[in-house]
């Protein structure tokens, strides 16, 4: 394999790696806002049913969260993965890739509800009552007055997750998904060359350089009041 | 907000034997007491008496356990009867009072104008469809004004320092759109004057001094018209050098007739502005009547020792 093929191959790769990223990104977001109200709830059996689901979830490796989410369907729910995959329109592949990311989308979604729990508790109390006091309804008083302090301050928290985020896509070859350190190892097994494995590694490094990049842009931006 | 006061001796706010206490320990035991329009009422009391908590319960951030509070004939608030105390309801109620908090409380991701602008815009809305064409001719104004800047901004770059150049039209575009938004909300704009900060309607509560801010919260707190307004210490976050200005602007509210009820250390301040003060300590009304009457010639042990404990200070 030529240098130049190594590359298309390992691009391919990223593609998988950057495909399930933004996909975890984009759902686990607004369901770790969900999670995080949840565990905020005044009514105790949704407030104690939320913290044992993030307890379990943060307290056991995705990889086993992966092997759980892809077993559940055959042998809880009795429904077997070819059906599955003909429910979802995708072949075995594309089946495990779903799996993979529903894993993953808990996982993340755990992770940010307490992030976001922490931001939304640490808004001072005068806040919230100012609002009312304005006669703000409640859901005005949280996406107008609550969320955009939230979101300031819990940037860098954020940002520390989603650098893990990247890196742990490469779990994901435990079902088999052909993402970019797959596809390295592969290639070093077959070929008999150990470089591919650090051009993976330069492909993850550039790919978070973007992503810092990105989230000090974001903190400029936000610079202009203070909480 | 009611306009249709037939008895005009008919108290605007009437307080009956409010109760509250938070776990075990009884903050307030039974206080009552009646205020008229336009009429100055000062709490004043040693620190963690109530006065607070009476305040909070007026503006139904805390429920009192038993007592009335009814406004210009209308009772929101019966312990006893069974009434509605859903957020939604309260949220109509809390709009008979107005309250400045002790800490500000501004929006810090709002410029002093937005603070001020936002509770009347959310709450009457006005046409969403007259809302969005005066947005679509905002939007185009400046878009025009992009378009001149970028032509400006080509044609010198290359003779004067570029990021100077950028840094100068970026601001003229500011200034443009701070005025497009004043003009949307002329009210809130005319409110900030009232509080002499016509020249601080676009700094950002972080730009602010403290006694800025608290000038802030009170226009926006007189945004919402409120019958009542109430005021939990205001200066008492304030360096003493900035207590002045904030205490001349709720003066200047009662040359106006605002209604105004004062929780204050400022005992000074207390005696001149207010036409009745209450003396409140441990959950109860230990004495009120006028300023001459409480601080020239108080009955209660309690008034006289907290007085004089006030004068030592001085």
């Amino acid at each position: 394999m030529s240098f130049g093929e190594v590359l298309i191959e390992l691009s391919r790769g990223f593609g998988y790696t950057v495909g399930l990223f933004a996909v975890t990104l984009v759902a686990a977001i607004p369901l770790g806002i969900i999670v995080a109200l949840c565990s905020m709830s005044k009514f105790r059996p949704v407030k104690w049913v939320t913290k044992v689901f993030i307890w379990v979830v943060r307290g056991t490796p995705l990889l086993l969260q992966m092997i759980v989410v892809s077993f559940i369907p055959s042998t809880v729910m009795m429904i077997s993965n070819k059906d599955l995959a003909n429910f979802f329109g995708v072949g075995a592949e594309g089946l495990n890739f779903i799996f993979v990311a529903v894993a993953f989308i808990i996982n993340y979604a755990a992770y940010f509800a307490e992030i976001f729990r922490g931001g939304i508790e640490g808004i001072p109390r005068g806040q919230r009552e100012a609002a009312q006091v304005l006669g703000m309804k409640r859901g005005q008083a949280f996406f107008l007055i609550i969320l955009p302090q939230v979101c300031k301050r819990i940037l860098a928290p954020i940002s520390n997750e989603v650098i893990t985020l990247v890196k742990d896509t490469s779990l994901a070859r435990i079902l088999s998904i052909a993402e970019l350190f797959m596809i390295a190892q592969r290639i070093v097994t077959t070929e008999a060359i150990i470089w591919p494995l650090f051009a993976a590694g330069v492909y993850y490094l550039l790919f978070n350089g973007l992503l810092t990049v990105l989230f000090h842009a974001a903190e400029k931006k936000l610079s202009y009041y203070k909480v | 907000m009611n306009e249709n006061l037939i008895d005009n001796n008919a108290p605007l706010l009437c307080v009956k034997d409010l109760h509250k206490s938070f776990g075990s320990t009884q903050v307030l035991k039974g206080v009552s007491f009646d205020l008229h329009k336009g009429e100055v009422l000062s709490i004043i009391g040693p620190s963690g008496g109530g006065k607070s908590t009476l305040l909070r319960c007026l503006n139904f951030l805390e429920t009192p356990e038993s007592g009335t509070i009814s406004v210009g004939g209308e009772t929101l608030f019966d312990a006893s009867a069974k009434m509605s105390r859903k957020e939604s309801d309260l949220r109509i109620k809390r709009l008979h009072f107005g309250l400045v908090f002790q800490s500000f409380n501004l929006f810090p991701h709002f410029n002093a104008l937005q603070n001020v602008a936002l509770a009347p815009q959310l709450l009457h809305g006005g046409n969403k469809a007259e809302k969005r064409e005066a947005k679509k001719k905002n939007a185009a104004v400046l878009a025009k004004k992009r378009r001149e800047l970028r032509i400006r901004f080509f044609a010198r770059w290359l003779h004067e320092n570029p990021f100077k150049l950028w840094n100068e039209l970026g601001g003229e575009l500011n200034e443009l759109k701070h005025r497009l938004n004043a003009e949307q909300s002329p009210e809130a704009a005319k409110l900030l004057e009232r509080v002499g900060l016509a020249d601080k309607m676009y700094n950002y509560p972080c730009q602010l001094s403290g006694g800025q801010q608290q000038r802030v919260a009170i226009a926006r707190a007189l945004a919402l018209k409120p019958d009542i307004l109430c005021f939990d210490e205001p200066t008492s976050a304030l360096d003493p050098e900035l207590t002045g200005e904030v205490l001349k602007v709720i003066r200047d509210l009662k040359q106006e007739q605002t209604t105004m009820i004062i929780v204050t250390h400022e005992m000074e301040f207390a005696r001149n502005v207010s036409d009745r003060v209450i003396f409140v300590s441990g959950g109860v009304i230990e004495e009120q009547g006028t300023p001459e009457e409480v601080f020239g010639s108080p009955k209660s042990e309690k008034t006289k020792a907290f007085l004089s404990k006030m004068e030592e200070k001085i």
